[in-house]
């Protein structure tokens, strides 16, 4: 299809040349955007409150042996004998892995394989695992967001297939907002195919303006802040 | 593009006429609006940001095509393709080529006007593809064989015992249609059926990123993220207006999306891609990997092993450079349609086009030509609620007049009203004439008029007195009161 391209190409370059309005070259670009607010505080609270305010529960730990407790005791609640999980050293929590396999809970690992076949079967056998365990890239204080990227041991489908989605965050991973995450991480398209900002549980309003939970994504969303 | 099957004042005079869909209207605009405002007044500069949005806009309008080629080799450098459709059968066409070439049989898709614009569901059907719409509205669309009627809440104009009867027919029982989380919970399970066996995941994009070949896909439900995680092809249509120079810009722009369509700071799921699965994994060479096994160290998880991303223009580029230009801006978020107070009387559907609203009124006869759309440019007000609303500040109603005026330049407008705004025009630069007309007038509706209102019109001004009464005219003039008031 190289003669759509070209065509489509030529196209707008014919019209902004001949076009006056408006004219073509003639509009800069603004720059970066340069926000007069004062930075917040206490990003911990900002974040908890935020991420409240969306319904999600948010769990606060002084250290990394408090977190996995809560982190086991959350699984347990939900019943979950296997948990979708990140690999170890992404979890944000030294001895939550090996802590979960003592409980002895599995840990599934995100990966699916490229041929539909054995796709379609690995997507059968984890459709109904019952939580998912991820760490996070950041949390985003002024909007209660969680960033998170893809990459080797840190699956998408970790916190998307299943109802309950838990992340660990430690408490110096939080920042302002998503331009300060942009900042902090000026590669951060090179760091993995994906970069997903969840914003509270999956949620739909489609039928009467109702608002639902959990439609497609997790309707439960637990964050556990370490520090 | 769907094309009106019925003239644009026979589908009014039917929404008018439908009280469930007046009720269904007034529930969801009032609400969309209220929550609009209050996620605007909690953010306290939102007016420099939509400025500052708009001047993103405007200048990546103005170099659209150098921002096209930058997006186009990013795309590529991460693995990605890139294919560019001039019309709405070449981009059928080509995702129908893309779904033969991966031996797709089955496909989800997540929310796109773009797919709608181009029909793209009945092409797939035709080369044997089966396509299931997994947004929760769009689904429900596309088992009532229905037309979305906003494009952010596609399924505003029906009521839960509407879709409750649906799903019946889908196999529901009492205890899936009780309530709304019970039905929304049947939903989910029918879809996520359809997803573990999809071969290929069709999206629209939010917006294109051209600095990082960077697709944004927004949204609440989750659907999104698993139309483009779960299948092994991943195909996004993007209008070609939709990209952005920089992750910075899109970070301008998704502050004002949510807000502006739901109130949300951020919509659930910003889920923005870069190329498809990285790792040996992706090439597909390996197709018969074990579940944990051959996990190189360097391979992602998870995620689509082909990445297409079809660039459509479908009529876009015959508006830059011109009065149209700045309807190119528009980030979809659906404000204007629930500002409008047209829109909140006559749905979506009477518009007729894939794009309702004011939004509609301006970009379908612009894409379309304005020959069979002529009407649209007239469903306004000019009231500017509209503009008010448009977080990138778009000036509908300059763009509407601007279309009236060629309608009536290309003698789409009817005879009797512009040979009766001709009359105006020959009276208002006559103030003798003027006057008597006005009299006559005062005389000739009071005639007609009983308690002040006139029921009933002759002629072609019956259109008016069908919805809604007319004043009769004051007993005494304007120009008369002012000048016994300066005596």
């Amino acid at each position: 299809m190289s003669d759509g391209r070209l065509n489509v190409l030529s196209a707008i370059d014919r019209q902004l040349r001949l076009g006056t309005l408006p004219p073509s070259g003639s509009l800069q670009h603004p720059g970066a955007f340069t926000s007069r607010q004062a930075a917040p505080v206490d990003l911990v609270a900002l974040l908890t409150r935020e991420l409240e305010a969306l319904a999600v529960t948010v769990h606060r730990e002084a250290d990394d042996r408090a977190a996995t407790a809560r982190v086991l005791a959350l699984l347990d609640e939900r019943g979950a004998s296997r948990v979708l999980a990140w690999d170890p050293e992404w979890l944000n929590c030294p001895g939550l892995s090996e802590a979960i396999d003592a409980h002895g809970i599995v840990r599934e690992p995100c990966w699916l394989p490229a041929g539909a076949a054995e796709r379609r079967a690995r997507l059968a056998a984890i459709d109904d695992v019952r939580a998912g365990l991820t760490g996070a890239l950041a949390g985003l204080a002024d909007t209660g967001s969680l960033a998170l990227v893809s990459g080797p041991g840190r699956g998408r489908t970790a916190s998307l297939l299943p109802p309950m989605h838990v992340a660990v965050l430690r408490a110096d991973q939080i920042v302002p907002s998503f331009g300060a995450c942009l900042a902090a991480h000026p590669h951060i398209a090179d760091e993995g195919s994906n970069l997903v900002l969840i914003t509270g549980p999956s949620r739909t309003a489609d039928i009467e303006m109702t608002l639902t939970r959990g439609v497609h994504g997790p309707g439960h969303v637990h964050v556990v802040i370490i520090g | 593009m769907t094309s009106a099957p019925l003239n644009f004042y026979v589908r009014v005079d039917l929404a008018l006429k439908d009280h469930a869909l007046g009720a269904a209207m007034d529930r969801a605009t009032k609400k969309l609006v209220s929550s609009r405002e209050a996620g605007m007044a909690a953010f306290p500069e939102a007016d420099a940001v939509r400025d500052h949005a708009r001047r993103i806009r405007a200048h990546t309008v103005g170099q659209l095509g150098q921002y096209l080629r930058q997006f186009e080799t990013a795309v590529h450098a991460r693995g990605g393709h890139v294919h560019w459709a001039e019309t709405a059968e070449q981009a059928v066409a080509i995702v129908a080529d893309i779904a033969r070439q991966h031996d797709v049989r089955s496909a989800v898709k997540s929310k796109s006007m773009v797919s709608e614009e181009i029909d793209l569901n009945a092409a797939l059907a035709r080369a044997g593809v089966d396509v299931l719409e997994t947004d929760l509205g769009e689904f429900i669309v596309q088992v009532d064989k229905d037309h979305p009627s906003h494009i952010v809440a596609p399924i505003i104009h029906k009521s839960r015992h509407d879709i409750a009867k649906s799903f019946r027919g889908l196999g529901a029982t009492d205890e899936d249609v009780v309530d709304v989380p019970q039905m929304t919970a049947f939903a989910r399970r029918l879809l996520r059926a359809g997803f573990l066996k999809a071969d290929m995941g069709i999206s629209g994009g939010n917006f294109g990123v051209a600095e990082t070949g960077s697709l944004c896909v927004c949204t609440n439900e989750g659907n999104g993220r698993l139309t483009t995680t779960l299948p092994r092809v991943h195909v996004a249509l993007m209008g070609i207006e939709r990209v952005v120079p920089t992750l910075a810009d899109l970070d301008v722009m998704l502050q004002l999306l949510g807000r502006s369509a739901t109130g949300q700071k951020l919509t659930v799921y910003t889920n923005i891609i870069s190329g498809p699965r990285r790792g040996q994994g992706a090439t597909g060479a390996q197709g018969a990997m074990g579940a944990q096994g051959a996990t190189g160290a360097t391979d992602e998880s998870d995620g689509p092993e082909h990445l297409h991303i079809v660039l459509v223009d479908n009529g876009r580029s015959r508006l830059l450079g011109g009065e149209l230009a700045e309807i190119l801006y528009c980030i979809r978020c659906g404000a204007c349609l629930n500002a409008c107070p047209v829109y909140q009387q006559v749905g979506g559907h009477a518009y007729g086009s894939v794009y309702p609203g004011p939004v509609g009124a301006v970009l379908t006869p612009g894409l379309r030509g304005l020959a069979g759309w002529e009407d649209l440019p007239q469903a306004s007000s000019l009231c500017g609620a509209c503009r008010e609303v448009c977080p990138v500040r778009i000036d509908i109603p300059r763009m509407l007049l601007s279309l009236r005026d060629e309608s009536t330049r290309l003698g789409l407008t009817p005879a009797w009203a512009t040979s009766g705004l001709r009359l105006l025009r020959r009276l208002a630069v006559r103030p003798k004439a003027f006057r008597v007309a006005q009299r006559l007038a005062a005389r000739a509706t009071r005639l007609l008029a009983r308690d002040g209102w006139i029921r009933w019109l002759p002629g072609h001004l019956s259109a008016w007195t069908r919805q809604r009464d007319f004043p009769a005219f004051a007993p005494e003039t304007f120009m008369r009161r002012w000048e016994r008031r300066g005596r």
